[in-house]
């Protein structure tokens, strides 16, 4: 099982961290929108991608809208990862497996793996 | 939309994406510390400071939640996901949700179905009632005694029709604590209101919880209301509209 996390929000990700180690799970972090499509774009070995919306300059939907044009969309298991309040609908209509709200909980996040995870949990 | 609705709607949204941030990390790092197996590590008294922590997280993000549940119902943008929903699930659900409010208390608390509601639908979005539901029972559990409460969680028929001629379901939650003061009753379910406000008081809270009800009913074309000394106490029934089925009948 190997997840990609995108937040700009470092304190997010240091927090999913400190829970991914916690339970054996490898992962990689990107700490803003370019540098995450980029790896999404290099590496194809991620179960999960856990995918901010809001972040400077280049957004999660930028990277959707990016993924989409190069045909790498719907291959991948994409969960939002939002303390936005824009409704469920809409977020999902762009095409993401699945939404986890902010504030996390650690439950949301062994569901999500549950479902989407290979080979554990 | 005019300018300055807009701006307020902007300026809310932003707010509450500014506080729901900061509290993930928080949330985070208590949750894995008490559920993981580093939790072994912790002494009892570390694990039950951690928790009074994790608690007073939920409680916040509830209220950040609550604000915007108002925002939305003031503005008419609640949006409902709303299908058939057997009563029987309602009640059974919200009941074993909300069982463990009472845990060390002596509490008795009932889940009751009137059989001609037993195998029907009502037409709700499941989650929003649940959270009527959750918002009365746990007012019921915050003013009934510690050792001797009652409290009472029903579904029955509505006799007549609700404010947009359909017929409907009561659910209705009934306690034994002190009751409302007659005085106090018109307010009930008003925005920022509060039976006791003076700083002595006993129960907390921001005084959203029974408008946020009574806009989640109506949002469902049902209505709310207050009933005195049922078992003693306080009763708040709500209707919801019967399923789309079970208008067809």
């Amino acid at each position: 099982m190997k997840i990609l996390v995108i937040d700009d929000n470092k304190e997010i990700t240091d927090a999913v961290s400190f829970y991914f180690d916690s339970i054996d799970i490898s992962y990689v972090v990107a700490n803003d929108g370019r540098e995450g499509l980029q790896i999404i774009k290099e590496r194809n070995d991620f179960d999960l991608i856990l995918l901010d919306i809001a972040m400077p300059e280049f957004t999660g939907l930028d990277i959707v809208q990016e993924l989409k044009k190069d045909n790498l969309f719907s291959s991948k298991n994409i969960v939002f990862f939002t303390a936005s309040n824009i409704n469920e609908e809409e977020l999902l209509s762009h095409g993401a497996k699945g939404i986890i709200r902010k504030p996390i909980s650690i439950d949301e996040l062994s569901q999500a793996i549950a479902k989407f995870g290979r080979d554990r949990i | 939309m005019i300018e300055s609705d807009r701006a307020k709607e902007e300026f809310i949204m932003m707010v509450s994406h500014e506080l729901k941030t900061p509290i993930t990390p928080a949330k985070m790092y208590i949750e894995v510390l008490l559920n993981t197996k580093s939790s072994g590590e912790l002494t009892e008294k570390q694990r039950k400071a951690m928790a009074a922590v994790h608690s007073s997280i939920l409680k916040l993000e509830d209220l950040i939640n609550d604000v915007l549940d108002v925002y939305k119902l003031d503005v008419g943008k609640l949006s409902l996901k709303k299908k058939d929903e057997p009563v029987k699930e309602i009640v059974n659900k919200n009941f074993s949700e909300l069982k463990p409010l009472m845990m060390n208390k002596r509490i008795s608390f009932e889940g009751k179905i009137a059989p001609s509601v037993d195998g029907i639908t009502v037409l709700c979005d499941p989650k929003r009632i649940s959270q009527v539901i959750s918002n009365l029972v746990t007012n019921s559990v915050d003013f009934v005694p510690d050792n001797g409460g009652k409290i009472i969680l029903m579904a029955e028929p509505y006799d007549g029709k609700d404010i947009e001629g359909n017929h409907s379901v009561v659910f209705s939650v009934s306690d034994n604590g002190p009751g409302i003061p007659r005085d106090k009753v018109a307010n009930l379910f008003k925005k920022f209101y509060q039976i006791d406000t003076t700083l002595t008081r006993k129960h907390g809270g921001t005084g959203l919880g029974l408008a946020i009800c009574k806009g989640i009913v109506e949002a469902h074309g049902g209505k709310i209301w207050f009933d005195m000394d049922y078992i003693g106490g306080t009763r708040i029934g709500f209707t919801v509209p019967m399923g789309r089925e079970e208008e067809k009948r």
